[in-house]
């Protein structure tokens, strides 16, 4: 039975001189009509799309009003619609009515039905190739190792072509609504193989769905192959593993490929990423100098050993604690758990929660933004303190200070070696990139240049003491990099750029537990050092030399 | 004046589990029945799967033990105990509900757990928010705060003693599990820890960890169990004096397997050996296998089983010699204190709270640790020296007195109060 309103349909009498002779629904909401071909005159009603082919005029009509009498004898199903006019043309002319049909999506609205319409027009117009087997060992072949989507008209793939016979003239890909798009010139090369590559292309009309993908090679004329493929999950685990690739033309495809599509992920995120609050339990003071701000991840019981370390201290309960969840599919378990350990320790807090996954800097951008401090800390869930006191004395680094915008403290390993004092600038003796180090790690903590207090080139954000102000005239946490670490030293750079530094206290030692896996595995870390060096190289070189 | 309240707080009732600190504890609740400046109340741990039956009542997890006015079960439900962190993960109502009320309903003036396990330390925090002005006061039986293995303070790939217990050695004792969590055991535990006035070491061995792992050494006292002793045997042993006994759990750190291949290794000329050995059921396949094969080869040893606490006397004293060959540190045994208690030396390991409690040459006999040619040799030479028997029974101090340790904790726990007052009110 057809779910099409036909009730509702468009304009009766499309006010065209050449004679119909056909038309067909395109998904629910788009009629076609198919006209002899004539004069070019104004089009029926607004919002029709008209397309000029050998022989006849193809108008695309959206649906609107009920249809008139005429159109009614004339319709027909999609299939015969096509096969008795654009199945006959060439090619190339099949090819630019199926660009015409698909941009249709973006005119009217990409609905299922119509996705589904222009999938079928898809398979009844598109050349044919034989399949490519993929395997390796015939001479010719074609293979999608992944296939992403970015956006709604951006995509990232990763493949392998190959034909021993002749170079590779044709690489393509037709969206499932029928877009066509020229890879050959816009991918760059990929070290799977021979015939690797990769690269982010765009459609001119949305896709939806994630099937229904045809990639096509050829090598000459009639020789090609084509492949399905579908959209695969995950895409930043794949632009991360290709930016850690160093080949010939490497940079071109992190430069040109794989940033503009990790930015555009980012970009997304942020859109999409709110914060709401969860509860809160207890007291929480109403105008605290300090608010801690904790994200947390995968590990919600480290809440509970958080608790059990700061019940006794004073200063603690002096500041207004947050915990932002970066799960928001664990809220209810959190907000359970919180009722709990606030009746057991007796601690007032509060639960935030990000509206979608975004990471440890949104989510410390966006709990800053529900606190009431006028100074914040940014700490890990996995950073427990030594001993009471290490709020008190990065508090008092910072304020006798002027020149300090932040302030980071001495964190350990819990064996009580040096993680970090702060972090440091080096240079990779391969890439010559600029990389992100931990300063004085896996030294014993009572190491004499540990127990120096004074400026540091960056800290991390598993414990950062800055003032609400200095984070905005910086422009707060951005968010693109992943990494906390890099996130921190982003931050450092651009206040460093306003003339405020950032400074490490030593009085301050506090546990950093990373073996619990309290983050996502840093996978990221490759493409977060290119894109610092990128940003920053040329002004942490004399650091880092 | 009417009398203070006392609650005990143990991880099982001796009569759901026979283990040694169940029948102390309770057997101290016993003789503070009668104190008139005290009124004891003992809450025991009960339920899966030690016992298997759960809270008799909806809506509580704690009721009173049948027949007993001043004796409590806590059913907290095994299965959300979390061996790693001591605690119960998901079901923290059981401390913010259950034990509230009861702790509200009781008004304790003093709360002296005599154990954790299966309980949780979170219970330690919840006297603690409950009754800021009440002392509490801990006594450690085993290392369990600082060892994850059972508590033995014995490395789980060889058996041998553990000396360091540092996260990075813990994590080689369990590979599974990372390092950093085990830091984060011994932070949350001694979290809660943090919150006792007063812990009480049975023996020097064990106040001395828990000083090296960072409790004061002021917060800790040495006080050794009391014990209301068995009345001795009627009738003395008679030369030739060679029989053995052994006591308690069959677990893989109790060092049965080593006696019984000591045993093994006297051949024909062994001495009898008397086992009374209980949950030799509770133990892994392997064990169990290779204790029921070590038994079966050797025909001197008789396999007793378990034997109730009371009767403890009356079996020692069909012994000559009581051998406590345990691999780990043990505390302060009760089993030696038992064997004092009806004048028979003791054959033990020389580490611990066995070298502690038994002085070699004088009331007993000790062998290197975990050395079956060792062992092997202490025995012959127990068995077959004239006149060592005799000499080592006369060396054999008394055992000390329930009444007497009674005595001093009243006395500590009303030291504790007037602290305790002192300093909620500063």
């Amino acid at each position: 039975m057809s779910r099409r309103p036909r009730a509702s349909f468009a304009s009766p009498t499309p006010s065209h001189r050449q004679p119909l002779r056909r038309a067909a629904w395109l998904g629910e909401t788009v009629l076609l009509l198919a006209c002899e071909e004539g004069e070019a005159e104004p089009l029926p009603e607004a919002g029709t799309k008209a397309f000029a082919a050998p022989g006849e005029r193809i108008l695309a009509v959206p649906g609107g009003d009920p249809p008139g009498a005429e159109v009614e004898q004339r319709l027909t199903d999609l299939t015969t619609f096509l096969r008795e006019g654009p199945a006959g043309w060439d090619a190339a002319a099949r090819t630019r009515l199926l660009g015409f049909l698909a941009s249709l999506g973006a005119e009217h609205g990409l609905s299922s039905s119509l996705s589904d319409g222009l999938r079928q027009a898809r398979e009844a117009l598109r050349e044919r190739w034989p399949i490519s087997t993929g395997d390796r060992r015939t001479r010719c072949g074609l293979t999608v190792d992944r296939l992403h989507r970015i956006d709604e008209c951006a995509y990232y793939v990763r493949g392998r072509v190959w034909d021993e016979l002749a170079p590779i003239a044709m690489l393509a890909a037709f969206s499932p609504e029928g877009e066509r798009v020229e890879l050959q010139d816009l991918v760059c090369p990929h070290p799977t193989g021979e015939g690797g590559f990769a690269g982010l292309f765009e459609t001119r009309s949305p896709s939806r769905g994630d099937e229904g993908w045809v990639l096509e090679a050829g090598s000459g004329p009639g020789r090609g192959l084509e492949i399905s493929a579908t959209l695969a999950p995950d895409p930043l685990h794949t632009l991360f593993s290709d930016t850690a690739l160093e080949f010939t033309g490497a940079e071109a495809l992190r430069e040109d490929h794989i940033h503009p599509a990790v930015t555009r992920l980012n970009e997304l995120r942020r859109a999409g990423t709110g914060i709401v609050e969860l509860a809160d339990y207890g007291p929480v003071p109403a105008s605290p100098a300090i608010s801690l701000v904790v994200p947390l991840q995968r590990r919600l019981d480290l809440v509970e050993h958080q608790m059990a370390q700061f019940a006794a201290d004073p200063e603690i309960r002096g500041c207004e604690l947050l915990y932002v969840l970066d799960d928001p599919d664990q809220g209810d378990v959190l907000r359970e758990l919180g009722a709990e350990l606030f009746s057991l320790y007796g601690l007032p807090f509060r639960l935030a929660a990000l509206t979608a996954a975004g990471g440890p800097a949104f989510a410390c951008e966006l709990g800053a933004s529900l606190t009431r401090g006028a100074r914040l800390v940014f700490l890990g869930s996995d950073v427990l303190p030594d001993r009471q006191g290490w709020l008190g004395a990065m508090a008092a680094a910072l304020d006798s200070n002027p020149g300090a915008a932040a302030v980071t403290p001495k964190l350990l390993f819990a064996d009580g070696a040096i993680d970090q004092a702060g972090l440091e600038y080096s240079r990779a003796p391969s890439s010559g990139r600029c990389l992100l180090r931990h300063r004085l790690r896996g030294l014993h903590r009572d190491v004499p240049a540990a127990a120096e207090g004074g400026p540091v080139a960056a800290a991390g954000l598993a414990c950062l003491m800055i003032d609400v102000e200095e984070l905005g005239d910086a422009g707060g946490l951005r968010g693109q990099y992943g990494l906390a670490e890099y996130e921190g030293s982003d931050l450092a750079r651009r206040l460093s750029e306003l003339g405020r530094e950032l400074r490490y206290v030593p009085e301050a030692e506090l546990y950093r537990l990373e073996g619990l896996g309290a983050e996502p595995e840093p996978f990221g870390r490759p493409y977060a050092q290119w894109l610092h060096s990128r940003i920053w190289g040329e002004a942490i070189a004399e650091q880092a030399a | 004046m009417s009398k203070r309240r006392l609650l005990q707080i143990c991880h099982n009732h001796p009569t759901v589990r026979p283990g040694g600190a169940e029948v102390y504890a309770h057997e101290l609740h016993r003789h503070l029945r009668g104190s008139e400046e005290w009124e004891p109340t003992f809450l025991a741990r009960s339920g899966p799967p030690q016992s298997p039956t759960g809270a008799p009542h909806d809506g509580t997890r704690i009721s009173p033990m049948a027949g007993a006015a001043d004796e409590y079960l806590i059913y907290p439900e095994g299965h959300d105990f979390d061996w790693m962190f001591g605690t119960m993960r998901r079901r923290k109502d059981l401390y913010t509900d259950d034990l509230r009320r009861f702790l509200l309903a009781l008004r304790p003036d003093v709360v002296h757990f005599q154990h954790t396990l299966f309980i949780g330390y979170d219970a330690i925090r919840e006297v603690r928010r409950s009754l800021p002005e009440v002392p509490i006061v801990y006594t450690l039986h085993e290392f369990l705060p600082i060892c994850h293995n059972k508590g033995q303070m014995v490395r789980t790939m060889d058996r041998s003693l553990c000396r360091e217990p540092t996260s990075r050695r813990c994590a080689e004792c369990f590979p599974d599990i990372a390092a950093d969590e085990f830091f984060l055991r011994e932070r949350f535990i001694r979290a809660q820890l943090d919150l006792v006035d007063l812990f009480i070491a049975p023996s020097a061995t064990l106040r001395d960890r828990f000083v090296e792992w960072g409790i004061p050494a002021e917060r800790i006292l040495l006080e050794d169990y009391g014990r209301v002793p068995a009345p001795p045997a009627r009738e003395e042993r008679l030369p030739p004096h060679e029989t053995l006994g052994a006591f308690g759990q069959l677990n893989p750190y109790k060092g049965i397997d080593l006696l019984l291949r000591a045993m093994g290794k006297l051949g024909e000329g062994a001495p009898p050996l008397r086992l009374h050995g209980a949950n030799l059921d509770l133990q892994e396949h392997s064990f169990r296998d290779q204790v029921t094969a070590l038994l079966a080869e050797t025909e001197t040893v008789t396999d007793l089983g378990p034997y109730p606490p009371e009767r403890a006397g009356e079996m020692m004293a069909a012994v000559d010699w009581v051998v406590v060959p345990s691999l780990w540190w043990e505390n302060s045994p009760l089993v030696i204190q038992e064997a004092f208690a009806q004048r028979r030396p003791v054959i033990c390991s020389d580490v611990g709270g066995m070298a502690e409690k038994v002085t070699d040459g004088v009331n007993g006999l000790h062998f290197q640790v975990g050395d079956v040619d060792s062992l092997t040799a202490t025995i012959r030479r127990a068995v077959g020296t004239p006149g060592l028997w005799d000499r080592l029974r006369d060396g054999i101090p008394p055992v000390h007195a329930m009444a007497d340790h009674a005595t001093l904790l009243t006395e500590t726990y009303e030291s504790l109060l007037g602290a305790r007052r002192t300093a909620v009110l500063v």
